[in-house]
């Protein structure tokens, strides 16, 4: 993985931490250099500051983006946080995190994106002592398989590709049931029920708030 | 405070000049007008003097014409030529004639007016005559004599010369006159503007003079026409020193605050570096880190709140729907939540979720995003962070007549109603000390000045605290049914 | 100088161009010609002339002479242009100049001096008056004392006197033949004007047989050598110059009034040297031009400090200077100027003698 950072201590914490984890990081402090650097090796991950001397962050994202390439990057931003944000997500940036972070929180992080690639690549999603083979359709907890019926797979698979983001009710009867099917927000209530009663010991975490809809989220800390 | 911007200004008009350049566009035009009536005046009253001439002239000739048995004949007098000499420097051309156009007498072989009627009042035309404008003028009178009658016309001719130098004359004296005129009204406009002018610039002059640091108000005493001007400046004057004093508290608070926050982790960072039991360096720094968090959960806190007072003067704004805005928001929020025992609700008006995607004004409210995201992030983290564990916190979106009401209710301790004034306070906190920045509702009060929205706090339901922001809707419909 | 005579003998004016080249002594070819048509005795202009060429080396004056009808007759005929040879035009006959003035045949010019000439004799800044000329009465002075007359002081005097003394006047008195003489036709209309004695006066004339001539030279002779008693509305300059030369004539003021003539002159519209006309006439009215009039001919000028000295001192007179100006047009009427002429040759018994202008 490449890291983009100026400030050298901060860059200095960062390496260590991840060498202590047991990946191979490369670091660049200056934009320009970085957007060389890029076109001549691969990297399987980014982090990416903002402000740095010669090109910009977004700048170096959007040339790397304009050259298809699909390698995930994760913003580390000092600015005023929404701005980058939306700025840097629609620049083609896959995460952000706010300075000062938590290095547990950025491990963390990096880990998504990293298995997000290598999962889809594999075919097949793990999270701790959870995994899905999105071909077989199967989901497995501590080595067991566990046994879901069609529309359940369909609600897990639709929860696990929207991480983090809230599904309405209705977006889910829309997209599990076919046209000829009748809907009933009912039923949806009662799959969600027994998605989570079979998940259970895993660390895939559906949440229900009243009036929204449903969250999913992994607990991989 | 931003430093002032030098801007280069558009090239600036002179009111004075405009002014000015009006008003004489005016007198001017009415100049060109009295001209124009001059000129016309005066050839009127020099054709009428000296038509006079010619009449007078013509009729004492006519006077003088007699039939002599059948042969009409004229004795010219000498004082009706004397008459015409009046015009000094003028010629003469005269032919007397009857009414088949005989010549009786003539200096010239004038041609008569064409189609003339002999009549006894005078017909007066111009025309050119021997190489210079001519006017002429005919007159008849009928002969009557024994066997028959006859008109005997006279027809005169007289150059311009006098004419014109009367016409001139006239109009020379009139258009000096009125020139006069416009010069002194001309004086006057300009005395007039300046004087009306003169309190601008006195002001320009101590705002000039004026001391970085003096924030007395100016001390002109206006006329009517700029009175509101002179208040609004002294308003500025006012609201700028209001602002320049909370810059200076704030700098103050946050100065003391981040300080203060610094030094806890430097002493606790100081005791690690001389701890040399291990299970006690581990205790001071995991203390370290937790006082790491705080300030940097503080310095985020004083950002943010600096941020949405650096929008709400910058004025972005723009029409939002307070759902879109809320439901982004929990998203956030409750993403981060997922694994805690928290309970989250979310009720809305269904008079609000009509139409979608139809914006209906009524629903709008007129603010910035960015501010009210923050308030809401505020508000729900005070209820997650005071909360029990198993805290219930419901949100919702009502309206109230003119008003879009957003609540959060959570189970939490609550706030008793002496403390709710002093809990918006900057830096007052509940939580003990090292743990509550004191800034949570500080910025939703500030996000609620700024879009001039009401604040309120009260006891929730659940048992906690209820917090609502009331937003003026952007039109004045309330419950458009249709 | 060359001068012309038109109607006189053909030798006197070769003899008198001649003169004149020899005494000027100066190719008269090489200069540029100044052609001034003129009613005015030669010999009391000529020195006028002489004293401008003088001083304007390179202009060389040609003087046409005429009497005033025939001046009139010229101008109305001559080509509209430069080919009429026409720069300056003088008469004596001031109603005939105004008519060619109301034509528009002259040419404006004004300078310092011309805004010195009195109001009476200019005109649209086109005709201006150079001279200042009483009409007189000349005598025979031995005739006078021989038969005991006493000199007429006013025109009903002399309408007196003729009545009184027919035999003594019969036959001897003189004036202009108003037919021919413009200038006489204009003088006798400014006394009908000025008087209604006029027509007493003609009736007395005609009692007395005058007679009429052509020119006031004529007259001046007759009654200087006895042969008139009287000669009735002379020009005065001419009559004192005459009274200088022969002491048997004399000369006497109307003290009722005395017309004053100007001679007058314009400068030709079609003029082919107007700048030398110009300068002519700028002369004629300058102050030196003016001395020059008083001092070395027979004319008297109009500048009033220098007239009185070339009037005699005991001429205190009303006089009545004649107006230029449309008004002298009246009697330039064709109808009423036949008619007029008729009256006066029916007293005079001359019908038939006269020629229209």
């Amino acid at each position: 993985m490449l890291l983009v950072e100026d400030n050298q201590a901060l860059a200095e914490t960062v390496i260590e931490r991840f060498k202590k984890e047991g990946h191979v990081i490369d670091h660049e402090s200056d934009g320009d250099e970085a957007n060389d650097l890029l076109r001549h090796k691969h990297f399987d991950l980014i982090l990416l500051d903002i402000n740095l001397p010669g090109k910009n962050g977004f700048e170096v994202l959007r040339s790397l983006r304009a050259r298809k390439l699909d390698t995930p990057v994760l913003v580390l931003s000092a600015r005023s946080e929404i701005d980058d944000r939306v700025v840097g997500l629609d620049a083609g940036a896959d995460d952000y995190l706010t300075k000062p972070f938590d290095f547990r929180e950025l491990i963390a992080r990096c880990r998504v994106l990293a298995r997000r690639k290598s999962g889809h690549a594999r075919n097949l999603y793990e999270v701790g002592n959870f995994s899905f083979d999105w071909g077989a359709k199967q989901a497995n907890v501590n080595g067991m398989d566990i046994q879901l019926r069609n529309k359940e797979v369909q609600l897990l698979e639709m929860f696990l590709t929207n991480l983090g983001r809230v599904l309405t009710k209705e977006e889910i009867a829309d997209k599990i049931y076919s046209f000829e099917e009748a809907p009933s927000l009912n039923a949806v209530e009662q799959i969600i029920a027994r998605l989570r009663r079979k998940m259970d010991g895993s660390p895939f975490l559906l949440k229900t708030v009243r009036g929204l809809g449903y969250i999913a989220q992994m607990d991989d800390v | 405070m931003s430093p002032p911007h030098i801007q280069k200004s558009p090239p600036q008009k002179s009111m004075r000049q405009r002014l000015l350049l009006g008003m004489a566009a005016g007198f001017l035009l009415i100049l060109a007008l009295l001209s124009i009536g001059f000129w016309s005046y005066a050839q009127q009253a020099a054709n009428a003097s000296y038509d006079r001439l010619l009449r007078g002239a013509a009729l004492s000739i006519l006077e003088r014409i007699y039939l002599s048995g059948d042969n009409v004949r004229v004795d010219i007098p000498y004082s009706s030529l004397e008459t015409l000499g009046l015009a000094k420097d003028d010629r003469i051309f005269y032919r007397i004639f009857t009414q088949d156009n005989v010549t009786i007498t003539a200096s010239h072989a004038l041609v008569p007016a064409i189609n003339y009627q002999p009549k006894e009042t005078p017909v007066y035309w111009e025309d050119w005559f021997s190489g210079e404008p001519v006017r002429f003028m005919q007159q008849a009178r009928l002969l009557t004599g024994n066997r028959k009658s006859v008109w005997v016309i006279v027809q005169l001719g007289q150059t311009r010369i006098a004419r014109n130098d009367m016409m001139q004359d006239f109009f020379w004296r009139g258009f000096i006159v009125a020139l006069f005129i416009t010069c002194v009204g001309l004086f006057f406009v300009w005395i007039g503007i300046n004087r009306a002018l003169h309190p601008l610039i006195d002001i320009e002059r101590d705002l000039r003079k004026r001391d970085i640091s003096d924030f007395t108000p100016l001390k002109a005493t206006p006329p009517r026409e700029v009175a509101s001007l002179i208040s609004s400046i002294n308003g500025f004057i006012f609201r700028l020193k209001n602002n320049l004093d909370n810059s200076q508290i704030f700098i103050a608070d946050v100065t003391h605050q981040i300080r203060t926050a610094l030094s806890a982790l430097q002493g606790q960072l100081e005791l690690a570096g001389e701890e040399l039991d291990p299970q006690n360096l581990q205790d001071r720094l995991e203390r370290a880190k937790k006082q790491s968090k705080h300030t940097i959960h503080l310095t985020n806190q004083l950002l943010s709140h600096a941020m949405v007072i650096h929008r709400a003067d910058h004025q972005v704004v723009s029409d939002l729907h307070l759902i879109s805005v809320l439901k982004g928001s929990l998203e956030h929020i409750i993403r981060d939540q997922v694994k805690s025992d928290i309970e989250f609700s979310l009720s809305i008006d269904p008079k609000l979720e009509r139409d979608k995607g139809v914006d209906h004004e009524a629903d709008l409210i007129t603010g910035d995003e960015i501010s009210i995201r923050e308030a809401i992030r505020n508000i729900i983290d005070n209820a997650i962070k005071h909360g029990p564990k198993d805290n219930q916190i419901d949100i919702s979106l009502f309206t109230s007549n003119d008003q879009i009401v957003l609540k959060v209710d959570d189970a939490g301790p609550g706030i008793p109603c002496a403390k709710r004034d002093k809990a918006i306070e900057r830096f007052y906190t509940t939580m003990p000390e090292g743990e509550g920045t004191g800034l949570g509702l500080s910025i939703v009060h500030q996000v609620a000045l700024s879009h001039t929205a009401k604040l309120s706090l009260s006891s929730s339901p659940n048992g906690g605290l209820g917090v609502s922001l009331s937003f003026t809707r952007k039109s004045g419909e309330q419950d458009a049914e249709n | 100088m060359q001068k012309t005579k038109s109607g006189s003998s053909t030798l006197w004016l070769l003899s008198l161009l001649m003169l004149i080249c020899v005494l000027t002594n100066r190719p008269a070819s090489a200069q540029t010609k100044l052609h001034i048509h003129s009613a005015t005795d030669t010999t009391a202009i000529q020195n006028l002339i002489a004293r401008f060429e003088e001083l304007n080396r390179d202009i060389d004056v040609i003087y046409h002479e005429y009497n005033t009808n025939h001046l009139f007759d010229t101008l109305m005929r001559a080509p509209r242009s430069p080919d009429a040879k026409i720069d300056l035009v003088i008469s004596s006959a001031m109603d005939l100049q105004v008519k060619l003035v109301n034509e528009g045949l002259a040419s404006p010019y004004q300078s310092d001096a011309t805004s010195s000439v009195p109001g009476w004799a200019s005109w649209r800044d086109e005709l201006y008056g150079f001279t200042y000329e009483p009409l007189v009465l000349a005598y025979n002075r031995q005739a006078f004392e021989n038969n005991a007359l006493k000199l007429p002081s006013s025109h009903s005097d002399l309408a007196d006197l003729l009545g009184s003394n027919t035999e003594t006047f019969s036959g001897k008195v003189g004036t202009y033949d108003i037919n021919r003489a413009g200038s006489g036709y204009l003088f006798i209309t400014q006394d009908a004007i000025q008087s209604d004695q006029v027509f007493r006066l003609m009736e007395a004339l005609s009692r007395s047989q005058t007679r009429t001539y052509c020119c006031s030279s004529d007259i001046l002779d007759l009654v200087t050598e006895g042969k008139l008693i009287l000669g009735y509305n002379l020009i005065g300059s001419y009559a004192l110059e005459k009274q200088k030369q022969d002491e048997r004539l004399g000369v006497s003021l109307f003290q009722d009034y005395t017309i004053v003539l100007a001679r007058t002159a314009f400068i030709y519209k079609f003029a082919p040297n107007q700048a030398a006309a110009e300068r002519f006439l700028e002369f004629l009215l300058s102050r030196q031009g003016q001395s020059e009039i008083a001092s070395n001919s027979a004319l008297i000028p109009i500048a009033p400090e220098l007239r009185q000295s070339s009037l005699p001192e005991n001429w205190t007179s009303a006089y009545l200077p004649i107006k230029l100006g449309i008004g002298l047009l009246a009697y330039q009427d064709g109808m009423k100027r036949k008619h007029f002429l008729d009256i006066w040759n029916n007293a005079l018994r001359l019908q038939n003698k006269y020629t229209t202008p």
